[in-house]
Order: C-alpha cells, then sequence, then structure tokens
C-alpha cells in the first residue's frame, strides 16, 4: 500500500505559488472541471495571439492542494504554446508533470485542471 | 461505561495501516462489524441459507423463521412491538425513496407542498425533489439557524396545502439531535386551523444506533435507517411505518413474493404492507446481521453509548478547539450533538488534511458529505468530518490532533 506522502516541498511550492491564478479580464476560452466528490473546482480562461498561441492563462480554483498545484504546473507548461496541445496531453502527461506517486482517488485531484482544459470553448462574443 | 478492551471484538482493529493503529473517526460514514455480528451472518449462510417465504422444505421453513424473527428484534430495536411496521430494505436511501413512490405517488397531487429542511442528506431531499417535479407540488425548505435550529417560524407557506414533512434525527454534518417531538408539535400546530395533519418522515440514518430511538413516541409516520451505520452489514436497512396509514401505502418495486395473483390481463397485490413492499429475494443475511447488531447494541446498552459519544466528543471539541486554525461547524457545546465534529483548518483544505491524516492511520471524512445545498448557503466547498463510535478512545482522539500538527508543519500553517 501506497503511503500517501505526496506533499513534497515541489508539490507545496506550487500551491503556495501560483501566478496564474488570476482573473483575465479578456480572454479568448473559457473551461470548467470539478470534482463533485471533493470540491475541488477550476475554471480555467486563455488568452491567445492571432497564431493560437498561448499568451496568457487565468484560473480561479476551489479545492485541495493537489488540484490546484497540479493546475500551477500545467499552466506554467502551456504558456507560449499552441492551443492544439490541449488535445495532445493526457492524463499521464499530468501525472509525470512532479515525481510522485499519486493515489487513484488523489489521481482525479490532479487532472481536474487537464479536464477544465479539454472543456475549453470559445468565449461568445 | 463500555469495556475499554471493546475493539477486541472488531477484527478489522487488529491491522496496521501504513505501519500505524488504524484509528477509524469515519463512522458517521459507515461503522465497522463486530465479530458477533459476522458469526452469526456466517452460521445462518452455513446452516440456514435458502430462500425465504418460497419453498416448503426444511432450510426454507428455517429461513423463513430467522428472517421474521430478525424483524422482530429490529423492531423491538427502534421502539415498536408490532413486526410488521418494519420493512427490510437495502438501507436509509432505499428507504426514503420507497415512502416516495409507494406513499408520495399516491397521495401527493399537483399544488401540495412537501416541506424539508436545508440540512438534509441529499438521500432525504433528492427523493423529495424528484416527488415534487413529478407530481406538480411545490417543495418547501426550512431553513436552519448556525446551531441548526429549524427556523419553523419564518416559514411562509400555505399549511392547508401541506402534506409531507422529512428532515433529519441527527444531522450528518452538524451532528445536532434534533428535538423530533417540538418539531412535529409545532408543524401540526400550525395545520390544525385548516385540519390538515401532514405525514412525517425522519431520517434516522444518523440516530438509531447513536441512542435508544422509541419510534412511538417520537409522532412521526416513518423512520429510515441504514444497517452499515449500525455495526451491521451493507445493503441492509430498515423502514418504519405507522401502521395507522397502511392503507394509504402503494407500490414500490415489482416482482416476486409482492403479490395475491397474477394474470396477463390484471395483477393483485398482497395486502400485508411486509409482503407488498419486499418484492423480489429479501437479503436474509443481511437482515441477519442487522438483528444481530441490534442485539450487540443492546447488550451493550444505547445510554453506555451515547454516554462515551458525548464524552469523547467532548474531549475532541476542546482539543480541536485548542488549535488556533480550527473553524467548527454547527454549536461547540456538544450537550445536544451527537460525537460528530465538522471543521476546518484555516490554510489547510480539507482534502488535504484528510489524505495526510490517513498517513497517520486516521481515517476521517472531507467534502460536501452528501450535504451540498447547506455547505453552498454557508460558501462553503468542502469541510473536513470527524465522527465518534462506541469503539473509539482517547487515543484515537490524540491522533487526530497529532495528525493535525503534522498537517499544520506542511502546510506551514503559523
Amino acid at each position: 500500500m501506497t503511503n500517501n506522502n505526496f506533499y513534497t516541498k515541489e508539490l507545496l511550492f506550487y500551491f503556495k505559488n501560483q501566478p496564474y491564478k488570476k482573473v483575465l479580464t479578456n480572454f479568448d476560452y473559457v473551461g470548467e472541471a470539478g470534482n463533485d466528490h471533493c470540491g475541488d473546482n477550476i475554471k480555467v480562461t486563455l488568452k491567445v495571439d492571432k497564431n493560437n498561441k498561448i499568451e496568457d492563462i487565468g484560473y480561479s480554483a476551489d479545492g485541495c492542494a493537489v488540484s490546484q498545484s497540479y493546475m500551477s504546473m500545467l499552466s506554467e507548461r502551456l504558456i507560449g504554446k499552441d492551443t492544439s496541445i490541449i488535445d495532445k496531453i493526457d492524463d499521464s502527461f499530468v501525472k509525470n508533470l512532479i515525481d510522485i506517486e499519486l493515489t487513484p482517488s488523489r489521481e482525479k485531484c490532479a487532472t481536474v485542471g487537464l479536464r477544465a482544459l479539454k472543456n475549453l470553448v470559445q468565449k461568445s462574443r | 461505561m463500555i469495556d475499554k478492551n471493546i475493539k477486541k471484538q472488531f477484527k478489522i482493529f487488529q491491522q496496521k495501516v501504513y505501519g500505524k493503529p488504524l484509528r477509524y473517526l469515519d463512522n458517521a460514514a459507515t461503522t465497522q462489524m463486530p465479530n458477533d455480528v459476522l458469526n452469526e451472518i456466517f452460521e445462518y449462510e452455513t446452516k440456514y441459507r435458502a430462500n425465504v417465504k418460497r419453498g416448503n422444505h426444511y432450510l426454507s421453513e428455517k429461513s423463513t423463521e430467522i428472517y421474521e424473527n430478525a424483524r422482530k428484534t429490529v423492531a423491538d430495536f427502534i421502539g415498536t412491538n408490532i413486526p410488521d411496521e418494519l420493512i427490510f430494505t437495502s438501507g436509509a436511501t432505499d428507504s426514503l425513496n420507497l415512502i416516495a413512490r409507494a406513499w408520495g405517488d399516491k397521495n401527493i397531487s399537483e399544488g401540495d407542498i412537501i416541506l424539508v429542511s436545508e440540512i438534509e442528506h441529499h438521500s432525504n431531499f433528492i427523493p423529495w425533489f424528484e416527488l415534487a417535479k413529478r407530481k406538480n407540488a411545490k417543495l418547501e425548505i426550512i431553513k436552519v439557524d448556525n446551531d441548526c435550529n429549524f427556523l419553523l417560524n419564518d416559514l411562509d407557506i400555505d399549511f392547508s396545502k401541506l402534506k409531507l414533512v422529512a428532515f433529519t434525527h441527527v444531522s450528518n454534518v452538524l451532528g445536532v439531535v434534533n428535538n423530533v417531538k417540538n418539531i412535529v408539535k409545532s408543524i401540526k400546530k400550525k395545520c390544525e386551523p385548516f385540519d390538515v395533519t401532514p405525514r412525517f418522515v425522519l431520517d434516522g440514518a444518523q440516530s438509531v444506533s447513536h441512542f435508544g430511538v422509541n419510534v412511538k413516541s417520537l409522532g412521526v409516520d416513518f423512520l429510515a435507517f441504514s444497517g452499515h451505520k449500525m455495526c451491521a452489514p451493507f445493503g441492509i436497512g430498515g423502514l418504519y411505518i405507522n401502521r395507522d396509514i397502511f392503507d394509504e401505502i402503494g407500490e414500490y418495486k415489482y416482482g416476486g413474493g409482492m403479490i395475491d395473483s397474477v394474470f396477463l390481463d390484471k395483477c393483485k397485490y398482497n395486502s400485508k404492507v411486509t409482503n407488498r413492499l419486499e418484492a423480489g429475494t429479501p437479503n436474509v443475511s443481511g437482515a441477519v446481521g442487522l438483528a444481530a447488531a441490534c442485539k450487540f447494541l443492546n447488550n451493550i446498552g444505547l445510554d453506555n453509548i451515547f454516554d462515551h459519544e458525548k464524552e469523547l466528543a467532548s474531549i475532541m471539541m476542546n482539543k480541536l478547539r485548542k488549535i488556533n486554525e480550527t473553524i467548527i461547524y454547527g454549536p461547540v457545546d456538544v450537550k445536544h450533538k451527537s460525537g460528530l465534529i465538522t471543521f476546518n483548518i484555516g490554510g489547510i483544505p480539507p482534502h488535504d488534511l484528510a489524505t495526510i491524516l490517513d498517513t497517520e492511520g486516521v481515517a476521517i471524512r472531507s467534502g460536501h458529505h452528501c450535504v451540498m445545498p447547506w455547505h453552498m448557503e454557508q460558501d462553503l466547498k468542502t469541510t473536513a468530518r470527524a465522527s465518534l463510535y462506541l469503539y473509539n478512545d482517547e487515543e484515537d482522539i490524540d491522533a487526530l490532533i497529532s495528525g493535525i500538527q503534522k498537517a499544520k508543519k506542511i502546510f506551514k500553517v503559523n
């Protein structure tokens, strides 16, 4: 049995430092996902340039340190990339962002941010 | 007094979790089964297992006798000496859905009012929400104050239309024990001028196993409860129905065992409520386990269980409140509470707190505890909940507190 000892310095660093946990007043895409079982909820917005490159990310997050820190890490990776990358990344990409062995129930927390990104729709104008 | 060695009667406590003793504080979700209950189920399954009320061979006769004796034991446990008033269900959720179908579909009409409190478990909310929707009836809400008192005087409803009132005996999120008699009396009084008597549904999932419940003295028409919250197996529970309203009860599930006669063009259902409402082969070993659990709890004494929980709850409350970052939800005075405390530690999301406590062998619950509406009203997403039972001791509470201290260090709180 795994000893759920995944509150490493690195994970907590990303939890305490979330530069993209902010409101974007001007954005092009919005997506949301939650985990009703534990109350995690992330709403993400993206600002892209004319070539569909991600210029900025802003998200709001309610929930555990795991869901928030993984969203923080994901944001860091996505800045400057083409939005098409979101279709290509999957759960295993997220799980490998840092070297932590998550339990199955906490994997669901870690991937809430990715699911919010997968739910992105263009902002209605 | 409860025997200090009571944990030895529960095999599950012999194990270690992550090399540490199991500190089980999630009893409001599910309780553990003592060896006596497991042994009685084993004996039934290995000596008497057969379908009930259907065969005329030895095992079937024996199995039927055991099943009906279990009904007597469980009925007696909740305070009725009429076994037919006790329906075996798969648990409190099933019991409440049964009422919504078998009573609700027959008695609720367009414009009628169904009244529930805002502190209900989803299982005592959604069946009424859906019933109201099916029948174009109105679902009205009793608001509660911070101490979980029902604000009955704030109710601005047409009491002449009130048909059903459903509420919990003990809140699974605030642990408050509601004064059922007073609530029933007060609502009945408001209905009196209109010559209306609503039916009362009590959710006893968090009460019947923690203190002596005498359903006949409470003035309710229905009482729902779950076996797994009272030392019995999963998949078994009970529903008390006052026999005075038997003629208001229709059908729930259709199938074998609930009929008088079936023809290709017409069906006649059994007039006996226990038969009519228990379609299909019942969970006999579950009923045996539930009856064994009732005997086990009676042997310890419900008063002893309640006193024990109160004493521990008071210790747990004091120790939690000594932690500066603790936020307690509901009253801090445990006088009107069961052994359940819902809280948060500022700076630590409850889900993470539960995970860190788990590494110390301490099992608590985090989440909305199936009471989303109340959490939303409080502008809360989730909370942590530690809930006690007869086998918990002070060492369990100490492990909880030192686990919280560990979580504070990890999250660098203070």
